[in-house]
């Protein structure tokens, strides 16, 4: 096959031009077939993109040229810059085409410097913009108004290429045959509204729009709106202006209730504070008691004198002392009653402000030892028994010098002389006030025995004396002290004391 | 009883120079014109790239005559005149779709005479100054380079595909005219 080419050369040699002979041998050896492609133009917003894709999925190009030429133009191919050895497959050559003109497009494919792909695309930028004129409808009585609206993207066009797109012609349709065509122009970046009015109630209307300059077919016009024209429809405002009354005829009624039921306090209560001066303090019921007296809690220290006469085993008798309590005349008298001897030990008789007080809450006596060791002893007489419930005071050493330390806040400890000191018995309910608040100490100074813890008495004085210290003021309600001189067993003294009115008085 | 006969002709004239006057907006009808063009050759244009020609419309000439609506509509009168001498030749392309292009040229022979109506009315021709091209002038020899163009090519396929792309360009131009002249 060689052969026979060379010697077809050898022949056109003498027979035929040379350059033809040139070109097709060259064409012969060395052209390869280029590969086809297929270009798509898009134009979307007054913008055109060409693209493209290949046949065949042979060798693939490194990169593209774009090229174009107008069909009235006889120049050469001029090359797209933007698009000049792109590896992209799009271009966009809205700025290079004119709406008017017909353009040649051509996508060559190059690997290296070897051409592989070939393809071209005619493209009339006037017929192929699909982007129709956006429109709206408002109907209201026997009239439409439609809006055409400027697109955004028209402005971004050459001055040039907008007069082509300077015009919009709507067509309007109806079922009752009515068809009409208005020609709107075009303000520049303003949406335009026109009227159509002397329209039939109850009929149905539609509305398409397109460019004036386009070609008219269903891709250049806009979708169909349709609005039906109906008595009810004059408003959109009656509509509102219904709505309207509706809502404040069920608004108001609510409104009137939410306000009665606010007034009559069942919604919304306000706390109504009382005025500060019927504000009282959580107060404990009792007598009035002035700010500037200060009150405490006279704690009577009992103290027992060690004697001989004490067993052994009363040592350990402070617990058989109870506490009681006498109501009397809205005061609370609370005393112990002790059923042994008390040893040595100090008592501490502690007054109680409240009537609410459990008696069984009262202390124990403590054991103190002696505040002072005086002269006088202390004596002093318990009780008898229990069909006598008197309550005797324990009283501590009385010295020379009345004295008294606070051991703490609320007790006291109380070193009585008996010589200058009452006695007394208190258990008569008459007793005032007065009476109750005194304090009722031994004043005899003689030994007093005790009754120890069986219960047997002895030449004592068995009933307690009582002074009046006007050192102390306690609480009507403390009791202080009570006597068993109605006591058959209580052995008086063989001094001179006057029991009359239950005192012992020297 | 002249007056009572006079009344209507004076009406009709008057009709008629309205009628008249609204019949010179010939937008609508060229865009008619510019659709048929577009639609009835179907054939790519691509095989015929290198037939392409340049005409030099001129352009520059048209737009510096847009001032007064009388000159534009002898101008556009013009146009459609030679537009329709060129595709009434005998050797129109046989590919291309019979019935819209006996279509268009039914509507250019209507728009013409529509035209020639709006041109009897108000015309007044300027005399050609020295120095510069009247616009007929111009479109006469625009025209003539169509159609040495045509008989040149043989009035091949191609050639009749590069002409209608003119025109269809030429009737863009002219519906911006006649758009400018109604506003």
């Amino acid at each position: 096959m060689f052969l026979n080419q060379h010697t077809l050369f050898i022949g056109l040699l003498f027979f035929s031009p040379w350059e033809p002979i040139c070109f097709t041998w060259s064409h012969i050896l060395m052209d390869t077939p280029l590969q086809s492609c297929i270009l798509t133009m898009t134009s979307h917003n007054f913008q055109h993109i060409l693209s493209w894709k290949l046949n065949s999925s042979a060798t693939m190009p490194a990169h593209y040229t774009v090229s174009y030429t107008a069909m009235s133009d006889d120049e050469e191919w001029k090359a797209v810059e933007s698009c000049t050895n792109i590896t992209k497959s799009s271009c966009n050559m809205t700025d290079i085409y004119e709406n008017s003109e017909t353009y040649l497009s051509q996508v060559t494919g190059f690997n290296g410097k070897e051409k592989l792909v070939e393809c071209m695309h005619t493209f009339f930028p006037m017929t192929d913009i699909l982007d129709p004129p956006e429109v709206s409808l408002y109907g209201f009585k026997d009239a439409v108004n439609i809006t055409v609206y400027y697109p955004a993207s028209l402005s971004q066009i050459k001055n040039k290429e907008k007069e082509l797109f300077s015009a919009v012609v709507i067509k309007v349709l109806s079922s009752n045959k009515f068809n009409e065509g208005l020609t709107v122009e075009m303000d520049d970046k303003e949406n335009v509204t026109t009227t159509i009015d002397s329209l039939i109630l109850n009929s149905n209307y539609c509305v398409s729009a397109q460019w004036e300059s386009q070609i008219s077919k269903p891709e250049t016009q806009s979708p169909l709106k349709c609005i039906v024209l109906s008595s009810s429809q004059e408003s959109g405002s009656e509509d509102i202006t219904a709505i309207s009354f509706a809502a404040c005829f069920i608004s108001f009624p609510i409104i009137i209730l939410v306000i009665l039921l606010k007034k009559t306090g069942y919604i919304c209560r306000k706390q109504t504070h009382s005025p500060k001066a019927l504000d009282f303090p959580p107060v404990i019921p009792g007598p009035l008691q002035l700010p500037y007296v200060k009150i405490t809690r006279a704690e009577i220290i009992y103290k027992t004198k060690k004697k001989k006469i004490f067993n052994d085993s009363d040592d350990k008798s402070d617990s058989d002392c109870e506490s009681t309590e006498k109501v009397e005349n809205d005061y609370t008298m609370n005393g112990f009653t002790c059923r042994s001897q008390i040893q040595d030990s100090t008592l501490c008789l502690k007054g109680y402000n409240s009537t609410d007080l459990d008696p069984n809450e009262l202390e124990s006596p403590e054991v103190d030892p002696p505040l002072a060791d005086t002269d006088n002893a202390t004596s002093y007489e318990l009780k008898i028994g229990a069909d006598k419930s008197r309550v005797c005071q324990m009283w501590s050493h009385l010295s020379e010098g009345s004295t008294f330390s606070s051991r703490s806040e609320d007790c006291f400890n109380f070193n009585v002389n008996l010589s200058t000191v009452f006695m007394g018995d208190r258990g008569d309910d008459q007793e005032s006030e007065e009476d109750a608040a005194q304090i009722l100490l031994p004043v005899q100074e003689d030994t007093i025995s005790l009754v120890d813890s069986e219960g047997t008495e002895l030449k004592h004085i068995t009933h307690a004396t009582c002074v009046k210290t006007p050192l102390f003021h306690f609480p009507s309600k403390e009791y202080l002290c009570s006597e068993n001189a109605s006591s058959d067993e209580s052995v008086t003294s063989e001094s001179d004391m006057d029991l009359g009115d239950g005192y012992i008085r020297r | 009883m002249t007056s009572w006969t006079l009344l209507p002709v004076s009406l009709m004239l008057l009709c008629s120079s309205i009628l008249g006057s609204l019949g010179c907006d010939l937008t609508q009808a060229l865009l008619e014109d510019f659709s048929l063009l577009h639609q009835m050759s179907t054939f790519s244009l691509g095989p015929c790239w290198k037939d392409r020609a340049s005409f030099n419309f001129p352009k520059e000439v048209m737009e510096g005559c847009q001032l007064q609506r009388e000159n534009g509509t002898v101008i556009v009168h013009d146009m459609l005149q030679q537009i329709f001498s060129i595709f009434t030749l005998n050797a129109t392309s046989a590919a291309w779709n019979q019935t819209q292009l006996i279509q268009l040229l039914t509507g250019l022979d209507q728009q013409l005479e529509q035209l020639e109506r709006c041109v009897m009315q108000d015309v007044e021709w300027e005399e050609p100054s020295l120095g510069s091209e009247h616009p007929s002038l111009a479109l006469k020899n625009y025209f003539q380079r169509i159609s040495k163009y045509l008989q040149d090519k043989e009035y091949s396929h191609c050639a009749w595909e590069i002409v209608r792309v003119e025109m269809r360009k030429i009737f863009l131009f002219m519906s911006k005219l006649t758009r400018k002249l109604r506003d």
